[in-house]
């Protein structure tokens, strides 16, 4: 009998069929199961929130007083109901989530803002929650890029020639320098940084625009200014990441040098640079492709205290200050949008954990 | 002939030498582990002896000394060759124009001796002493009052050497309770979730989204409110940190269930099973060690990572406070510009708090090039 | 945590306010305004008191054309702003301003440049350096007439009358008269459309029952308020809630919506629904999701809404980025129809801009001021000497004085729900003891350096009601006798070597303390000072909000640096840091309550704090300003006699730094609230030199 000529399946084409199938069926999957978690974590978010005792009332009714303004206690209480801070607590969520998830087009919000999510008002801020939280995103999400960026750009090449030239004079002197970033807490390091920048420069170079920027916008000619500024947050918050990534980086690419594998390729006659490049790193790259994930939260959340030392005007401080005052909707709303850009980032991690490394299956268990 | 019997031995030593034994010899030889070693004893045995080496106590409030850069050592007076001493301060302040001036009162010295009298402590809480390691007593001329200061002072005039040694029981010990339970939890769950796959899988990792994107902040601040005032400062930290890490662990879950996902189909793991080893060896003695240089670099930055992670609660005001003494306690004091532009000796901490973070990232270095099985 | 800088300005108390340079208190009795012919003079129509320093009223000016800034000339050509001459009020009712609040002659500046000053935080900071109030304070407690003309009242204190500077204009250059007066009281304020519940000035009570005052127009710059029953200067004119009376009725007439209105003889309803006000107000910029929240946005808070016209020297900006008080760069413009002139009759305000740079921590400002990028900045006293010594001639020294009752307060509850710890607290015996078991010239080496001297819980000299008796009561340094009065308390020394209760539960004295508010620096200091006494102490240091709660509900023992502080000017500026009405001081928590809801929640108060309830009603039912002075004093000395709050140094001043280039900044200055604090340095007569 004559066998049937079944053309064989080349890596790169399994790769290719399993992009095509697999991987729309699992991106469905996925997203499907992005409801119930997001749901989850509003649940969660929402009363953590709440759980410090006092609200925003108590603390804003001392605020005046201190400012001058005494008012009294039938003000409170018509505050609290203004706010919908007297109701039960699940009763104020589901307020709140139903309001997020549609707002119905009769409703005085739709008329008003022309969109069918209310994520209601800042209690400090006197405005739209959603307003307060597009003023800063676009400059968190940029500062968080050109920081995620930096750390790679640097930490990866430092990590394989560390890993390729184990014990060699670079190789200490990269760990000494990783590990310093991360063995000095940020806001010490901010300080430090701003005071010399001061001392140097003799501009106090407090925040990322200078005053010439906060009047007459931001365009090419002081871009520049920009840059100059966000040297500092650079350095401080990504150095600090840096070192998770080289040290492990460096051990899993020490690990995958060392592999059978390796000893043969080299036997066979294939290039040093394509070893370690292609089969090597790739490998190594597993356990940092899953980390993306939590990278970003911790670029988030991480970044908070430098921001608050550099007068850096992003989402952090804001929420930070929210979280202090307890004006819940304000910190739910940045919170959520974190977490949704979290877990799209570990979306895109596990996609490309599958892409990099042929081994792992999704469709069924290891059985 | 002897050489040859001399190698022989060696040989076999190695050959019969168990997996630990393998790993002391090669990590004698890695000189930076070696010296972090020999530093986190040094710290460690500081932190023991805490007591005995500070000169001074946490509650010895001193005016005078106050915001005090380093005392200057001396060695000679008026010509004469005596051996260390400091002078006292003398402070005179202007009410009109706020300025203080510190200058020091030359007229006698105050020799600087070892195993001084001091300020009370109990050796390992039961047994009362009140030796120093060195100190400064009285003066040439019989007066009181002089200090040395080898750190400089911080804003209520206590020594800034007594306080790292003091305040290192709690920075180089609370980590640890974290770290570990971080550890368990998270190679033991990622595991699970990596070897089964599937809907196990599924879940476990969604419960890890939700839990990471739980802002700690407000945890840190409900429970810091909702703990008794009765209780220290320091026992509230280490509560806090034991329940925080039941949500921490998240990070090394991941990694973990990566790793198993490529690994579990690698052919060792299917020969065990069909040996019919059970599940839960296969994940503990035949895949686990098989990352466990990565687990090791995990833990070796676990632990400096808390220590960094209690200056910076301290900063946020979410941390350990005042009275308490830790190394964040400390820097809160270096917190911002204007402290540290005038008072840069009180960055001294960062340097303590540096070196301990350095030789538990050698230490990890070290630990996992000798666990390394290839080499 | 925070920073040491802060606790000394704020030590423990949170009303900032200062003695007096000059004499120091005065009965403020209103003389008859006397308007003449000629341009007014700064001071006229207001409160001459007897034996005022006549340095205080300035001689009449005869003010012959008038000056304007460059930026509003070139305006003036291109023809987009009328001419200064219409710009203004007519000649005679210009408002001529010659002298600062402390008495010294201003300089006759130049135009241009622009104040830099650090972030403006909270929901006043953009209003309290350029607000208009209806009268305007001098350090010395004397006042007069400010935005209005001249205020009357007739014998016996049933009517009073306003008169308005004819011509004045609001900023967008609408005119301002009798009917923005009408339009604010009937239109916003009793419909709590401002949601500030008719102020106290303007409420009284007839037959058991609140009724108001009944506003009428004369004409166009005459209104008059009537009563039934007197209302006496302190009560109406005095009242530091009484800040304006006016709103801009050509801008806010279409916010109104039908659903708040209420029948009135001078508005009639605009016939707008909610929906629509909102929509409105979209269009103008303003962001309310209810009519509530916009009535508080644009009838209350108006200075944080950029658009709204005012009276003030300068208005929010209208540019995107610059024109809220969250955005690091807040810029206040000019106001073309300012209604002041200096002495040579030019236009205020000197200078352009006020920029406010936000700032996020302790510090930045401080490097900012450094490299010139601010003009004022606010300073503890441990910073003042290096950094004049770093910049020399490049800055100056700036002083406020305090009004606060002393630094470092501790209070305890006086209603705590433990009895045992009630009983002892309300002992006066045990208050002394805390006062005498610590050694404060050692305190205040430790906490300021030695700058703050020792003293008690009492007014400040200088100041209206010091006593020097009082001042240094119970300061000795005397740990045997604090020990023989605890025990003398009923407490009884245990094992431990801390007091206990006779009945032998423990005794903890629980001291509370806010983030942020310094004291938590003070308490090992102050710990070990009781500890030797043989009081066990716990602390609990906790966010504000959180703080406020536990007071609100009697959850607490005793707070070192109460947030709502006894102390202030004196009962003329505010009555409730002095009083149990209210429910907000810790001094004394629930018994405030009590009479603050009538009875419905709180506790009784007792013996000495029941007295200060029955002098209060005393004080508040006379005219006399000579009788409400003696009432204040007796109140004082009940305080005196019980200091239910111990303070261990005395009030800390606070201070500013200010560019040497800025011109006509006063030296030496009060901070109350009853002057606004910042406002009494007069902003818009600063100017920039060269």
């Amino acid at each position: 009998m004559e066998e049937k000529n079944v053309p064989k399946k080349t890596p790169m084409k399994a790769v290719g069929d399993f992009f095509k199938k697999d991987l729309v069926q699992y991106i469905v999957k996925r997203l499907l199961m992005f409801i119930p978690t997001l749901l989850l974590i509003s649940v969660l978010v929402f009363f953590v929130i709440q759980l410090p005792p006092g609200d925003y009332v108590s603390a804003h009714i001392a605020a005046l007083a201190s400012e001058g303004e005494f008012v009294d206690a039938d003000y409170a209480a018509s505050l609290r109901a203004d706010y919908g801070l007297d109701l039960p607590v699940y009763q104020q969520y589901f307020k709140w989530i139903k309001d997020i998830i549609w707002t119905p087009t009769d409703s005085t919000y739709y008329r008003l803002y022309g969109s069918h999510h209310n994520w209601k008002y800042s209690f400090a801020y006197g405005r739209d929650v959603w307003d307060v939280v597009n003023d800063r995103l676009g400059l968190t999400i940029l500062v968080t890029a050109i920081i995620m960026i930096f750390q790679y750009a640097v930490s990866l090449p430092i990590a394989v020639y560390a890993s390729t030239h184990q014990y060699s004079v670079g190789d200490y002197i990269s760990s000494i320098i990783g590990f310093l970033g991360a063995a000095i807490p940020n806001f010490i390091l901010a300080i430090v940084l701003m005071y010399l920048s001061y001392k140097w420069t003799g501009n106090a170079n407090v925040g990322l625009f200078s005053q010439e920027m906060l009047q007459n916008g931001v365009h090419l000619y002081n871009f520049g200014e920009f840059l100059k500024r966000m040297i500092i947050p650079i350095i401080v918050i990504g150095t600090s990441g840096t070192c998770g990534i080289i040290r492990s980086v460096r051990a899993q690419m020490l690990d995958e040098v060392a592999r059978q594998y390796t000893l043969t390729a080299r036997a066979k006659g294939v290039p040093e640079r394509t070893i370690i490049m292609k089969y090597c790193f790739r490998a190594a790259i597993n356990p940092t492709v899953s980390g993306l994930g939590g990278v970003l939260s911790s670029l988030f959340s991480g970044s908070t205290v430098t921001a608050m030392v550099l007068n850096m005007q992003i989402q952090g401080p804001v929420l930070f200050k929210a979280l202090q005052a307890q004006d819940m909707y304000l910190a739910g709303a940045i919170v959520m949008v974190q977490a949704v850009l979290v877990v799209i980032g570990v979306l895109f991690s596990d996609i490309a954990l599958a892409f990099l490394d042929p081994r792992i299956r999704y469709s069924g268990g290891g059985r | 002939m002897w050489k040859k019997k001399q190698n022989q031995k060696t040989n076999e030593d190695y050959y019969l030498a168990s997996q630990w034994t393998l790993m002391g010899r090669k990590l004698k030889k890695h000189k930076l582990a070696k010296l972090s070693m020999l530093i986190l004893l040094i710290l460690y045995l500081g932190a023991l002896f805490a007591d005995f080496l500070a000169p001074y106590s946490l509650d010895e409030f001193d005016a005078l000394y106050k915001d005090s850069a380093p005392s200057k050592i001396h060695w000679t007076h008026e010509g004469e060759f005596i051996g260390p001493f400091v002078y006292k301060l003398e402070k005179t302040i202007d009410r009109t124009d706020f300025s203080v001036k510190i200058t020091e009162d030359t007229s006698e010295y105050y020799k600087i001796k070892f195993f001084v009298h001091g300020s009370e402590y109990k050796i390992l809480g039961l047994i009362p002493c009140d030796i120093h390691l060195f100190g400064v007593n009285g003066g040439s001329g019989g007066g009181t009052g002089a200090k040395v200061m080898l750190f400089g002072t911080d804003s209520l005039g206590r020594d800034i050497f007594s306080r790292i040694l003091l305040g290192s029981r709690i920075s180089l010990t609370i980590p640890f309770a974290s770290a570990i339970i971080s550890f368990f939890l998270g190679v033991t769950i990622g595991s699970i979730s990596g070897y089964f796959g599937g809907a196990v899988d599924i879940v476990i990792q969604r419960i890890i989204e939700v839990i990471g994107a739980v802002p700690q902040i407000p945890l840190w601040m409900a429970l810091s409110a909702a703990i008794p005032p009765g209780i220290s400062t320091v026992k509230m930290y280490l509560y806090i940190t034991i329940i925080l890490s039941f949500i921490n662990w998240t990070g090394m879950a991941r990694v973990v269930r990566g790793k198993f996902l490529s690994l579990k189909n690698e052919d060792y793991v299917m020969a065990a099973r069909l040996s019919g080893v059970s599940t839960w060896k296969i994940i503990w003695k035949h895949l686990v060690p098989g990352f466990m240089s990565y687990l090791i670099v995990s833990i070796t930055l676990g632990i400096p990572g808390s220590i960094v992670g209690e200056t910076s609660m301290s900063y946020l005001g979410l941390g350990i406070k005042s009275p308490a003494t830790s190394w964040g306690v400390l820097l809160q004091e270096a917190s911002s510009v204007t402290d540290v532009a005038s008072n840069p000796h009180k960055l001294i901490p960062i340097i303590f708090v540096t070196i301990a973070v350095l030789a538990f990232n050698f230490l990890g270095d070290g630990i996992r090039d000798a666990a390394d099985p290839y080499k | 945590m925070k920073k040491r800088l802060i606790a000394l300005l704020l030590a423990g108390t949170m009303a900032l306010s200062m003695a007096a340079c000059g004499s120091n208190d005065n009965t403020g009795s209103s003389a008859p305004s006397g308007s003449g012919g000629d341009v007014q003079q700064s001071q006229q129509g207001g409160s001459t008191p007897e034996g005022a320093s006549p340095e205080v009223t300035a001689p009449p000016v005869e003010v012959t054309g008038f000056g304007e800034a460059p930026m509003l000339a070139d305006q003036v050509s291109a023809g987009t702003l009328p001419k200064v001459e219409d710009r203004l009020p007519v000649e005679d009712d210009v408002f001529v301003d010659q002298v600062d609040a402390a008495g010294n002659a201003l300089e006759i500046g130049t135009y241009g440049g622009v104040i830099n000053l650090a972030g403006a935080g909270g929901s006043w900071g953009l209003s309290r350096p350029v607000l208009e109030s209806i009268i305007r304070y001098n350090t010395d407690g004397t006042y007069y007439a400010n935005v209005i003309k001249s205020f009357d009242h007739n014998d016996d204190y049933t009517v009073w009358t306003f008169k308005l500077r004819e011509g004045m204009k609001w900023s967008d250059g609408d005119d301002f008269n009798a009917d923005d007066i009408t339009f604010w009281y009937y239109m916003c304020h009793l419909t709590n459309y401002d949601t500030k519940k008719s102020w106290a000035c303007l409420k009284e009570t007839v037959n058991d029952e609140d009724a108001w005052a009944v506003l009428e127009k004369v004409d166009d710059y005459t209104v008059t308020w009537t009563f039934v029953n007197p209302k006496f200067p302190a009560d109406f004119i005095e009242n530091g809630d009484f800040k304006w009376c006016w709103a801009p009725s050509h801008y806010l007439i279409d916010l109104i919506p039908d659903s708040i209105y209420v029948e009135n003889p001078y508005w009639e309803k605009t016939g707008l629904d909610d929906e629509t006000v909102l929509k409105n107000a979209q269009a103008k910029g303003i962001d309310a999701a209810t009519v509530n929240d916009l009535g508080k946005a644009v009838a209350y808070y108006w200075w944080n809404e950029d658009g709204i016209p005012c009276l003030n020297s300068y208005t929010l900006s209208t540019k995107e980025g610059n024109n809220s008080r969250d955005a690091q760069l807040c810029i206040l413009e000019r106001n073309p129809y300012f209604w002041k002139v200096d002495a040579q009759g030019q236009q205020l305000p000197y200078c352009d801009e006020i920029h406010f740079n936000a700032t996020s921590e302790d510090g930045q400002d401080q490097l900012m001021f450094r490299s010139g990028e601010l003009d004022v900045l606010e300073v503890g006293m441990q910073d003042i000497a290096s950094l004049l010594s770093d910049l020399g001639d490049k800055a100056q020294l700036r002083s406020f004085a305090s009004t606060n009752w002393g630094s470092y307060l501790i209070t305890f509850n006086y209603t705590c729900k433990e009895e045992n710890y009630a009983n002892l607290f309300s002992n006066s015996d045990f208050r002394q003891a805390i006062s005498i078991c610590v050694d404060r010239e050692q305190v205040s080496g430790l906490l300021s350096e030695g700058f703050l001297e020792p003293g008690q819980c009492a007014p400040a000299e200088g100041n209206f009601g010091y006593d020097a008796e009082w001042e240094k009561k119970w300061t000795e340094y005397d740990v045997d006798k604090a020990k023989s009065l605890l025990e003398g308390c009923g407490l009884v020394m245990g094992s431990d070597g801390f007091y206990d209760f006779a009945d032998g539960t423990d005794f903890v004295l629980t001291i509370y303390t806010y983030t942020d508010s310094g004291a938590d620096q003070a308490y090992p200091v102050l710990e070990q000072y009781y500890n030797k006494a043989g009081i066990k102490c716990a602390t609990k240091d906790i966010e504000v909000s959180a703080f406020d709660q536990e007071i609100d509900n009697n959850d607490w023992y005793a707070v070192l640096g109460p947030h709502t502080a006894i102390g202030g000017l004196s009962m003329r500026s505010r009555v409730q840091p002095f009083v149990p009405i209210a429910q907000s001081a810790e001094w004394y928590g629930d018994y405030g309550t009590y009479y603050g809801t009538n009875g419905a929640q709180g506790v009784a108060p007792e013996g000495d704090m029941a007295k200060l309830v029955e002098i209060y009603e005393k004080w508040n039912s006379t005219p006399d300003s000579a009788e409400r002075d003696q009432y204040n004093l007796d109140i004082y000395n009940i305080h005196k006699e019980n200091l239910w709050t111990i303070a261990y140094l005395k009030a800390a001043g606070s201070y500013c730094l200010i560019n040497s280039n800025v011109k006509n900044y006063p030296e030496l200055l009060v901070s109350d609230d009853l002057y606004q604090y910042q406002n009494i340095v007069h902003y818009w007569t600063l100017f920039k030199a060269e």
